[in-house]
């Protein structure tokens, strides 16, 4: 009986701990996104060092600077073409190539995969003088497609272990099925490959998409016209050397996060059904 | 409507030979059982016959027409794959639709023919349905009906039973038997259950380590096994084995096993007496034991005695596991048996239908009579 008592009492404690930990990261993850909202709805250009989450004197003011007074149309839609070509490209390579990985055997075929998790082991600023070297080569600096080139031959090794992965766990049998119904190669793959791959392609897609729009220390040195920037770029530029505005900072952050979370929300099915996929039978 | 021949027929895995030289002829409208222990080789066979897999040598002959180099679509053969291999994200329409569609069937066409397959496989009401809203019976009729809508010259089944429960599984193999009679369509069925190939197969090929061991209707390879790993394999419980010495004593033939000692007439003793066998292996069916107590004695029987170890009731008959010696028995017997375990009973045995196994090569002895 007492022994019974005092375990459920250290149980207790233990929970109450567990708890609090879990309140303290959840503050120390919100709190920081809170003030970002508080900056970009209040009126300071600076920051303040007031500890309170909402704004002195609330204001649009901020939003309608960075939606009207700046190009912030044009860096939106720079960022959208280079996404939105970013994951399209770079889906489109990698699922084929996955395929090809995952059902195929050639010769080169454990190097290839090999070799593109190597790429995945440096760190992506240690390629940006040869990058550049080459994006200025092709003449394309300051141009969209050198971003868009960029961005889809960085995220293409992920995507492509991410594709095969999930590839390897749908029945060969399916194929082999529609061979012997008289289905060829290319016709399995767009009819019965990619359809049942969709949450691996959202998945995919929504990696590429958020690693094009998110990158920022390329897309710097790439970009030199205020007009060809991408929102990170430009955003970033608000709070630069000579002007500090972090109201139109934080008030472009938050729009800027936006088109994400609002993609989160389209992919979440898929996203969740990526996860548990192969622990259903059939 | 087609015979398949297979010529020696061999697959090589790198170093691994996995089918070695098979011969064998399907004949049109035969429904062709390939049963053998798993890694045996019959899939591997299976899928050599549909094109899935290249010949390493020998040459497949479908219909008169040599296909080793016929892909598989331009074979005219639907399978039926142990997982069913429906298209997940198709309903049972479309799956049934799909080899129609890919030939470029007319759309009417198409749907007469998918509304017949489903009126013969009783699926009508289920053909707006995903295959994962369907039970393991359901998609198996579907897997079934997408091969018969097709119309095939030959149907190719890969154990398409094992993945439903034991009496769902009776019931298609029932079905499956039904729609052949009907469909006549010659057909290769690959199992590892020879309860399957004896009810299913209008022949049967056993085949063992990558090679046809013995083909034939299935009565005759159940009562006349050619060696000791199909006499094993077919038949449930399977065959007893026990070695024993031939000896002779004023003119008969007695057998001395371990525990027992039978006299041998007739054809058996003769042959045994013709090829001067001495050591040898015995083998006797469970249904070839009987229960003495409840046996006529006469002509062709011996009774010896042996320790009963389990007894299994089945209801219309009781299986009894015994030994002699160091030689372990089950057979089958009438359920009024008063065999316990732990005591001892006399076991009748009917001589005639002893099989003798060459103790080296393990090839049966053949012999005349088997009443």
């Amino acid at each position: 009986m007492e022994k019974k008592n005092k375990r459920s009492f250290r149980e207790r404690v233990i929970g109450a701990l567990l708890q609090f930990f879990i309140l303290l990261f959840t503050i120390g993850t919100v709190y920081p996104v809170l003030w970002v909202f508080k900056i970009a709805f209040g009126s300071q250009k600076g920051l303040s060092l007031s500890l309170s989450l909402f704004p002195a004197q609330p204001t649009l003011e901020n939003f309608n600077h960075i939606l009207f007074e700046k190009p912030f149309f044009i860096w939106l839609l720079n960022s959208l073409i280079v996404a939105a070509a970013t994951s399209v490209i770079g889906i489109f390579l990698a699922a084929t190539a996955g395929y090809a990985f995952s059902r195929f055997r050639f010769p080169g075929r454990t190097a290839g995969l090999l070799s593109f998790l190597i790429t995945q082991m440096f760190p992506g600023t240690l390629m940006m003088i040869p990058l550049y070297l080459i994006v200025n080569w092709l003449g394309l600096l300051d141009n969209l497609a050198g971003l868009v080139l960029v961005y889809s031959t960085s995220a293409i090794p992920f995507s492509i272990w991410m594709l095969k992965g999930y590839f390897d766990t749908i029945p060969k049998e399916l194929e082999e099925s529609a061979l012997i119904d008289g289905a060829s190669r290319t016709l399995i793959f767009y009819k019965i490959i990619l359809p049942l791959a969709k949450p691996a392609l959202a998945v995919t897609a929504l990696f590429s998409f958020m690693t094009a729009w998110n990158e920022y220390i390329l897309a710097a040195t790439f970009m030199n016209r205020e007009l060809s920037y991408t929102l990170p770029v430009a955003l970033r530029n608000f709070v630069g050397q000579f002007a500090q505005d972090w109201g139109l900072f934080a008030a472009g952050a938050i729009l800027v996060s936006i088109p994400i979370v609002a993609l989160f929300f389209i992919l979440q099915k898929y996203l969740v059904s990526g996860l548990t996929a192969g622990s259903v039978k059939g | 409507m087609a015979e398949v021949v297979l010529e020696n027929v061999t697959k090589k895995f790198g170093d691994v030979t996995v089918v070695k030289g098979i011969n064998l002829q399907i004949r049109d409208g035969e429904f062709m059982v390939l049963v053998g222990p798993s890694g045996c080789g019959k899939t591997t066979l299976l899928r050599l016959v549909a094109g899935l897999e290249e010949l390493s040598e020998g040459k497949i002959i479908i219909n008169g027409r040599v296909v080793n180099q016929v892909p598989p679509k331009d074979r005219d053969l639907a399978m039926v794959f142990q997982n069913y291999a429906l298209y997940p994200h198709m309903n049972v329409y479309d799956n049934m639709a799909f080899a129609l569609k890919m030939r470029k069937v007319p759309r009417a066409e198409i749907d007469s023919r998918v509304q017949e397959a489903a009126r013969i496989l009783g699926i009508e009401k289920l053909l707006e349905r995903k295959p994962k809203q369907l039970s393991g019976g359901q998609r198996q009729r579907v897997a079934l009906g997408r091969t018969i809508v097709r119309k095939p010259s030959v149907f190719l089944f890969d154990e398409p039973l094992s993945n439903l429960d034991a009496k769902l599984r009776g019931q298609m193999r029932a079905e499956i038997s039904k729609l052949h009679f009907q469909l006549k369509t010659t057909s290769i069925y690959v199992t590892h259950d020879q309860v399957e190939a004896m009810t299913m197969g209008s022949k049967i090929a056993i085949v063992n380590e990558g090679v046809i061991q013995q083909s034939g209707t299935p009565m005759d390879i159940y009562d006349t096994p050619v060696n000791k790993f199909v006499a094993g394999f077919i038949g449930s419980p399977p065959m007893n084995f026990f070695a024993a010495v031939v000896q002779e004593e004023n003119g008969q033939t007695f057998m001395q096993a371990e525990g027992f000692r039978l006299r041998l007439q007739g054809d058996l003793a003769n042959k045994i007496k013709v090829e001067g066998l001495k050591e040898t292996l015995f083998g006797i069916r469970p249904e070839n034991l009987h229960d003495a107590e409840f046996f006529k004695k006469g002509d062709g029987f011996e009774v010896f005695s042996v320790q009963v170890e389990v007894v299994e009731p089945m209801g219309a008959e009781t299986y009894v596991h015994a030994m002699a010696g160091k030689n372990r028995f089950v057979a089958r017997v009438t359920p009024k048996t008063r065999a316990r375990v732990g005591q001892a009973m006399q076991l009748a045995i009917e001589t005639v239908k002893i099989h003798v196994f060459d103790k080296q090569t393990m090839n049966a002895l053949r012999w005349e009579v088997q009443k």
